[in-house]
């Protein structure tokens, strides 16, 4: 077992964890949560892979695309979080179950 | 690899998929968000560990600063049931 | 119960999909390192960041905007102005404020800098530099809310805008698209990254400040 493949595996678990989350937990803020949980395993193993090198650098291309991904995942993040917290002032609700007021 | 930084690259794996657990099933949604600002944190050690310092600075900024603000917010507001008028 | 069963199937899936990948290296490093003296920096993610693959960070500089254009669609009015400041704030965090503001300027200026020789850049130091809006505004500061919206929404497309205007530019002397020329690529991406900064870093801070409630007084009077 390599560094590369541990990291690899912990970042399926996360995701495996995060899913569950999104399926399963009722609060909006901790789907979104899980969701970045997600995310995070998925940005584990391109970074894992990345490091899987012949060169003794790491490959700069997945570097590079995590890089904005971060970002554009914190802002994805803030405009779920705009939308729950509007849909939670229209509808009184913390989930999306559906049963309605 | 040496046995310390195996025993690291563990501890930092275990933490994590304990955070992630933890952060989906504390009772207290104030709490889950804490879990996950740590939860960051430790992502940024796990990149710094991957050899990866760009994206190490980007998340311990994102991580510690902005997505705490954010959820923490957030949360003050929707962890109140309906009826409750906002301040 | 079963959503647990269900998570578990597709955890032993993912990690047996990780453990059989084939076991002999692959990437783009090479390939990458023979281009490095044509980028016009010295740090490889930079160069792919900026130049090799301009194009998909120009296209995630747009999403960014998308993004922050939606927050400030959730309440009435597309600028700032209708955000209360928050009230003034105990003396340990003005004071803390007034001693890291100019740190984390400072910070954000070097990361933009030492992009080009080593970890660091563009998103780094936008990220930085918006945690910083966001403490001045935590700390009672009026900061974005008291900007002109004009003001407001240029600094936000500023980077997207300055990316285009490269692309165009280039296009417009005969280069290929986003192809920068070896010569001029490191002043170039310098100016690029200068004005991704400063969007990015207004970007951050607009995504939290945008998501407070309105002014309440200033909200009956909208249309």
């Amino acid at each position: 077992m390599t560094q590369e493949l541990a990291y690899s595996m912990t970042g399926m678990l996360l995701f495996s964890i995060g899913l569950f989350g999104v399926f399963f937990v009722p609060h909006i803020l901790r789907r979104l949560m899980a969701m970045n949980v997600m995310a995070v395993g998925v940005f584990l193993l391109l970074i894992a892979v990345a490091k899987r090198n012949a060169d003794p650098n790491p490959d700069p291309v997945p570097h590079a695309m995590l890089l904005t991904g971060i970002v554009v995942a914190i802002s994805a993040t803030a405009f779920a979080v705009g939308l729950a917290r509007k849909f939670h002032e229209v509808s009184g609700e913390t989930d999306l179950d559906g049963e309605g007021p | 690899m040496t046995p310390m930084a195996w025993a690291l690259d563990g501890a930092i794996m275990i933490v994590m998929i304990v955070l992630a657990v933890r952060l989906l099933l504390v009772r207290d949604l104030y709490r889950a968000v804490i879990l996950f600002v740590v939860f960051g944190l430790f992502m940024a050690l796990a990149w710094v560990r991957l050899e990866a310092p760009d994206i190490a600075l980007a998340e311990a900024a994102v991580g510690a600063g902005i997505t705490g603000v954010l959820l923490l917010d957030a949360a003050k507001k929707m962890s109140r049931g309906r009826g409750e008028e906002e301040p | 119960m079963y959503g647990i069963l269900l998570a578990g199937a597709m955890a032993f899936m993912l990690l047996d999909a990780v453990r059989i990948l084939p076991s002999e290296p692959s990437g783009l490093t090479g390939v990458v390192d023979s281009q490095m003296a044509n980028s016009g920096v010295e740090h490889p993610v930079t160069a792919v960041l900026l130049n090799f693959r301009g194009y998909d960070t120009w296209l995630e500089l747009g999403v960014l905007l998308l993004a922050v254009m939606g927050v400030l669609l959730f309440q009435p009015g597309t600028d700032l102005a209708r955000v209360q400041p928050l009230a003034r704030s105990d003396a340990v965090l003005r004071l803390a404020t007034s001693l890291l503001l100019p740190l984390a300027v400072l910070v954000a200026g070097y990361l933009l800098w030492i992009g080009k020789y080593a970890a660091g850049g563009a998103f780094q130091a936008g990220v930085v530099l918006g945690a910083a809006l966001i403490l001045l505004w935590l700390s009672g500061n009026a900061t974005l809310v008291i900007l002109p919206p004009h003001g407001f929404r240029l600094i936000l497309v500023l980077g997207f805008c300055a990316f285009m205007a490269v692309a165009v530019g280039l296009l417009i002397a005969g280069q290929g698209w986003l192809e920068l020329p070896p010569s001029q690529a490191g002043s170039l991406i310098l100016f690029i990254e200068a004005c991704a900064t400063l969007s990015i870093a207004w970007t951050m801070a607009a995504l939290i400040i945008g998501l407070q409630p309105p002014v309440s007084g200033k909200q009956e009077g909208g249309p």
